[in-house]
């Protein structure tokens, strides 16, 4: 399987551009800089390449699907969304600090869907009770949407960081340093985006519950954990759009958001407790 | 009386009950899900378990959908007012109320309008021009006037999805089984009220396969190929799968994961005229013998027996190869023979009634037009003064933008320099 090989490579390209970043905002390498960028980018071109061989060997398996069925797909799919958002802000601020920070992150889950013995990268069918097109909207809206959600995060934790004083002009991690509106923009810029691919997820999972289970709302506890994110992430933009609000509260916010999202997730892969959403990922 | 209303609709389209609303449904549902996973909890406090059935939740949500309403209702009142205002303000005021605001001055005063004009089709739209009274020329360009319909159609579409919800609950979700080549006619569903109901028309299965993975046993989809009769007439012959049903008059038919092999009986009833009579049954269904209306029941299904049960009059009987008699006056002339087992394989079916699915998927799609509207779309609005003195021309930008002001805020300072450079 060629997909599996590239990606395993991948987590090298990835290693290699964290470096080039780090070694950047430290040393201060203009170089390195450009270096890191032109090599994210390429990293985000094979990791293309990846996905679509791996769909295309589905099918010649027989068994074709979108690949984003099982931890091993849902990791690295989720890898490449926060890469392709990270190279955006990255265009839009016109700062690389943002990726010393997002790279790490990237390439651990990329490590860890290569190396964990937990995970098996084998391409299997997609159970019948999840095949048709409703899936692979509710799949993709969902992964494109924990993404933006991880971004957001990230950009919220550096904010309550740099508010806190634990990165300031001033000490050993002055490099990371960041104006505070930016975060804050790139954390509501993010929550857009993810609030949109959540609502997406969470309707075209109403259909399909609808058709396997009788009813449009089971309260299954995926469901209930992402709509808890939801819920947060809905109070968050009407904070923001009424009362203006900004700074640390949405930061914290976004960050609790996170954190429902993730056990949503955690439920769906069978890791938290039983659903009945775990053949989509188990 | 209009007070009164006016700050009822005030105090029900506020911002924040929307977010108390929120925290608490989000609350309910937090705890009836924390409450399920400890079930020495759900043992405890029993109540805390259904907690989304509940009356507090269901208003709640009644609560939500009054607001969301009464939001649109008072956003777009304000919308209307802020627009007949903005098309009556004159350019003056509105330059002086515009939260970007940029004066220069330029030599070059012949050419100044027509680069003006220019610059701003290129950066941003071609401009709209005017002379004032004064003498001072105004450029103007308005973009994404309707920019807040997103909010509307995203506000709408909860509520559509709400309600659309609430009407499916008027539906039915119903499971058959059927043969190959066997038919059902008239096609009868229980509802969610029990209610028995015939759809008017009926079905018959064609054939059914469960195609396998290439080179192993795993299944990867059933599909059935299903006819629909009028008046024992095929009206309509289609080939589902478990995402592509067949839909007639209102009706959906799925095709489910499962077909299964079921246990089947088959009875020799002996009339009183020696005629015989052969009846396939499943455990538990129920047949009229031939001849007369009296229903009976085949259940409890044995090795080698199984038992009848005469639902009116009431009486039991247990049959095997040894041919029986119920010793009920009606029945007893009948003699039943249990000839054997068989089992069957059966295409399981889904057949589904949505009244609320036209609603849910104008919802959902309302929904995403909506949030793109409102979330990507902007309304920008560029007023630019020029006015031509003996020392050169001087020009007053002013502009607005609901969203991303800092990317409107670099074009207007490109223009200023396409202006800056002659």
């Amino acid at each position: 399987m060629y997909n599996i090989i590239i990606y395993n490579v991948l987590c090298y390209i990835y290693l290699l551009c964290t470096l080039f970043y780090a070694g950047h905002i430290f040393f201060r390498k203009n170089t390195l800089g450009k270096a890191a960028t032109a090599l994210t980018f390429f990293a985000l071109i094979v990791h293309t390449a990846a996905f679509i061989i791996r769909w295309v060997e589905s099918h010649q398996l027989g068994i074709g699907h979108l690949p984003i069925r099982g931890p091993y797909e849902c990791l690295t799919f989720s890898a490449g969304i926060i890469i392709l958002f990270y190279l955006g802000i990255e265009r839009s601020i016109r700062t690389r600090a943002f990726g010393v920070v997002i790279l790490p992150l990237a390439t651990l889950m990329m490590i860890f869907a290569a190396l964990s013995s937990e995970i098996d990268h084998a391409i299997y069918p997609m159970p019948e009770v999840l095949q048709g097109n409703y899936i692979n909207y509710h799949l993709s809206a969902c992964f494109v949407g924990y993404g933006a959600f991880t971004v957001s995060c990230v950009a919220s934790i550096m904010f309550l960081a740099i508010q806190q004083g634990i990165i300031s002009p001033a000490n050993i991690l002055k490099r990371l340093y960041l104006a505070r509106e930016t975060l804050d923009d790139i954390s509501y810029k993010m929550i857009a985006v993810g609030f949109i691919m959540f609502s997406i997820m969470i309707v075209t999972g109403m259909f399909r519950s609808k058709i396997i289970w009788g009813r449009y709302w089971e309260w299954d506890p995926v469901q209930t954990w992402s709509f808890l994110a939801w819920v947060v992430y809905a109070v968050i933009l009407h904070g923001r759009y009424t009362w203006r609000w900004s700074g640390g509260l949405t930061a914290v916010l976004s960050i609790v958001g996170f954190i429902l999202s993730i056990i949503s997730f955690l439920i769906g892969a069978g890791f938290l407790s039983s659903s009945m959403h775990f053949p989509i990922t188990g | 009386m209009k007070k009164h209303l006016k700050k009822a609709l005030h105090c029900a389209s506020s911002i924040n009950l929307t977010i108390i609303l929120l925290c608490l449904i989000g609350l309910l549902v937090l705890i009836q899900n924390s409450v399920q996973i400890v079930p020495k909890a759900a043992t405890a406090w029993p109540i805390l378990k259904n907690l989304t059935s509940s009356n507090l939740f269901v208003g709640l949500l009644i609560l939500f959908c009054v607001n969301l309403l009464a939001c649109s209702l008072t956003h777009l009142l304000s919308t209307i007012k802020t627009a007949k205002a903005a098309r009556q303000t004159p350019y003056d005021a509105a330059l002086e109320n515009m939260p970007i605001k940029k004066s220069f001055s330029c030599n070059a005063s012949d050419t100044v309008l027509e680069r003006l004009t220019a610059s701003v089709s290129r950066r941003i739209h071609a401009p709209a021009c005017h002379t004032d009274t004064d003498g001072a020329d105004w450029i103007s360009v308005e973009q994404g006037r309707f920019a807040s319909i997103g909010f509307y159609l995203a506000h709408l579409s909860l509520l559509s999805l709400v309600i659309g919800v609430i009407l499916s609950t008027q539906g039915f979700h119903y499971l058959i089984d059927i043969g190959k080549n066997q038919t059902i006619d008239p096609l009868l569903v229980v509802d969610n009220n029990k209610n028995r109901i015939n759809l008017g028309f009926g079905l018959h299965c064609e054939t059914f396969s469960v195609p396998h993975q290439p080179g192993s046993q795993e299944t990867v989809g059933h599909q059935s190929t299903l006819s629909i009769l009028e008046d024992g007439k095929k009206t309509r012959t289609k080939t589902i799968t478990f995402g592509n049903p067949l839909n007639y008059s209102g009706i959906s038919i799925y095709q489910n994961r499962f077909s299964r092999e079921i246990k089947h009986a088959r009875i020799v009833i002996t009339a009183p005229d020696k005629g015989q009579h052969i009846v396939e049954v499943k455990n538990g269904q129920t047949f009229t013998v031939p001849g007369t209306r009296i229903p009976v029941r085949a259940t409890s299904f044995k090795k080698e027996s199984l038992q009848l049960i005469s639902l009116a009059p009431r009486a039991r009987l247990w049959i095997s190869k040894n041919t029986g008699a119920f010793t009920e006056p009606d029945l007893k002339k009948y003699r039943f023979t249990l000839q054997g087992f068989f089992t069957r394989e059966m295409t399981n079916l889904k057949i589904i009634k949505d009244p609320g699915r036209i609603l849910v998927w104008y919802g959902f799609l309302s929904m995403i037009a909506g949030f793109g509207i409102m979330f990507f779309y902007s309304h920008r609005r560029l007023l630019i003064k020029t006015t031509s003195g003996p020392d050169g021309t001087s020009i007053v930008i002013g502009a607005s933008a609901t969203k991303n002001r800092a990317a409107f805020k670099k074009r207007i300072a490109h223009i200023q320099q396409d202006i800056e450079r002659i």
